[in-house]
């Protein structure tokens, strides 16, 4: 990683190969920036390109978010500002990070210039679980330490807020149809995974099927969230080193949760519709 | 899709708009616990509860939707074949008992009858920031021959009335579906749902007393 990372002009090949299996959580901010295609891997263009886009989302916030006044917004502002504002205290609470105000704020900012701009899809629930692993590392990348928020200057926190923007921006670029009106790029992999598991592993599908147990009642969770509710932040942050390491991630990410599955396929097979349920819907995931 | 189609297994649905504390409601009356930190639900999640009703032991099989409209595509595979729904808001939002009625007409539209509904308005603990009138609900539940209780999750009050409420009036609607034993008790001119008013405190006359089942 020193090594590629250093290089004046970073073959981003050869990171991504590397960032696939995993990368060293001192590297991961930059990694990420650079896979998601936020930072440039020219390294004399990089300021310039960054400064430019770290502007251009304080500007939006100033516009849309500053700017944002009840009487005037029409529904759809509306609807999306009030909805991310009750979430956020909803957001990924056993973290006390995400309890802290100024973090919310933070949130509450980057989420809702992003349901502005993606007006197709606008914010979803479970979107604020996605961008909190972009917080942490970009959060941790400025400090370590576990008083955080106290010591971090205006500017450092603009700079982590703009960078979260972009990427959750870039990452669900390639997931987009996840979050439209009727869930369907949600429902086609469901579909997908019960496929793959009706190949490799026959008798679980019909085990499944004979307790009437769907797989969009346990499932849709797992791609709407991509696992985060799973699985712990340190297991997240693993898994998404090789998410942003691959532009086709949401398919990928089919793959991942059939094998989730399959692991537990013995037990699974054990039980009947309510105990099924209950073990998918908190698996024993937490020593991942 | 039949869960564990058993004889005494009844499925419930929750309804409602977001953050009005549908997820807080079910797991104040499944566990007894209260976090006004309650992580979204995507979709739906499921808890069950085993109650006593006479001597019958049955098995409320609950699915606790998302709020977010976002997820209501998917909703019929929530309530279909449910034996009863609980359509919860927030007293202090009046949109949010708005989403109510909304939920009132699809159920009915899509399921029918038979279902048997129960409102609930939640957030009582929030009294002074009220904007849904008690009065205005009850009478709005009668008219769509819904039970209408009044909860707080936070102070648990009024669930376990809700719940057994609408578990006995369940129990009694798959009874006279079944049609056996067609009258141990003279059901005949009993309403096919009954509202029953609930006092602010939690309720504890109509709702034990209503005319549910002699199970």
């Amino acid at each position: 990683f020193d090594k590629v990372l250093g290089a004046a002009v970073i073959d981003l090949g050869a990171l991504q190969a590397l960032c696939w299996s995993g990368c060293p959580a001192e590297h991961r901010a930059m990694t990420w920036r650079l896979l998601l295609r936020y930072m440039p891997g020219n390294a004399e263009r990089r300021e310039d390109k960054m400064n430019r886009l770290r502007l251009e989302y304080a500007d939006a916030v100033v516009h849309y978010f500053d700017k944002y006044d009840p009487e005037k917004a029409s529904l759809y502002d509306k609807t999306m500002y009030n909805q991310i504002y009750v979430d956020l205290p909803r957001t990924n609470p056993s973290m006390p990070l995400f309890q802290n105000e100024q973090v919310q704020q933070s949130l509450h900012r980057i989420l809702y210039v992003w349901a502005i701009r993606h007006p197709g899809t606008g914010y979803v629930q479970g979107i604020n679980d996605l961008v909190t692993p972009f917080f942490f590392v970009f959060l941790q990348e400025v400090c370590w330490n576990g008083e955080v928020m106290k010591f971090l200057t205006p500017s450092q926190q603009q700079k982590v807020e703009a960078d979260c923007y972009h990427c959750l921006t870039n990452m669900l670029d390639n997931a987009q149809d996840n979050y439209v009106l009727d869930s369907k790029g949600i429902q086609e992999k469901v579909f997908k995974l019960k496929r793959i598991i009706s190949r490799l592993d026959e008798k679980l599908v019909q085990h499944l099927e004979a307790n009437d147990v769907e797989f969009l009642q346990f499932a849709f969770r797992w791609f709407n969230c991509l696992l985060m509710r799973e699985f712990s932040m340190e297991c997240t942050l693993r898994l998404w080193d090789t998410y942003v390491a691959d532009k086709s991630f949401a398919s990928f990410h089919v793959y991942v949760c059939a094998a989730v599955l399959l692991s537990f396929s013995k037990e699974l097979k054990a039980m009947d519709f309510q105990e099924i349920i209950f073990f998918l819907q908190k698996m024993p995931t937490e020593k991942w | 899709m039949a869960d564990v189609r058993g004889k005494n297994n009844y499925k419930i649905v929750l309804l409602g708009e977001g953050r009005v504390g549908k997820t807080s409601l079910v797991l104040r009356y499944v566990n007894n616990t209260f976090s006004d930190k309650q992580q979204t639900t995507i979709q739906a999640s499921f808890l069950s509860k085993r109650i006593n009703i006479g001597e019958n032991t049955c098995n409320l099989a609950i699915w606790d939707t998302a709020g977010q409209e976002r997820f209501h595509a998917l909703g019929p595979i929530y309530y279909r074949d449910a034996d009863g729904a609980l359509l919860v808001y927030d007293t202090t939002d009046t949109e949010s008992f708005a989403k109510v009625k909304n939920w009132v007409k699809e159920l009915r539209k899509m399921v029918g009858q038979e279902i048997v509904l129960c409102i609930a308005g939640n957030k009582i603990d929030l009294d002074k920031e009220r904007q849904v009138e008690k009065s205005e609900a009850e009478e709005y539940a009668a008219s769509v021959g819904a039970y209408h209780f009044q909860t707080s999750a936070k102070l648990g009050k009024g669930i376990e009335e809700t719940f057994l409420a609408l578990a006995k009036k369940m129990i009694e609607q798959r009874q006279e579906n079944d049609s056996r034993q067609s009258a141990r008790r003279s059901g005949g001119n009993a309403p096919i749902l009954v509202v029953a008013d609930d006092t602010s405190n939690g309720g504890s006359g109509a709702a034990s007393g209503s005319k549910a089942c002699n199970c």
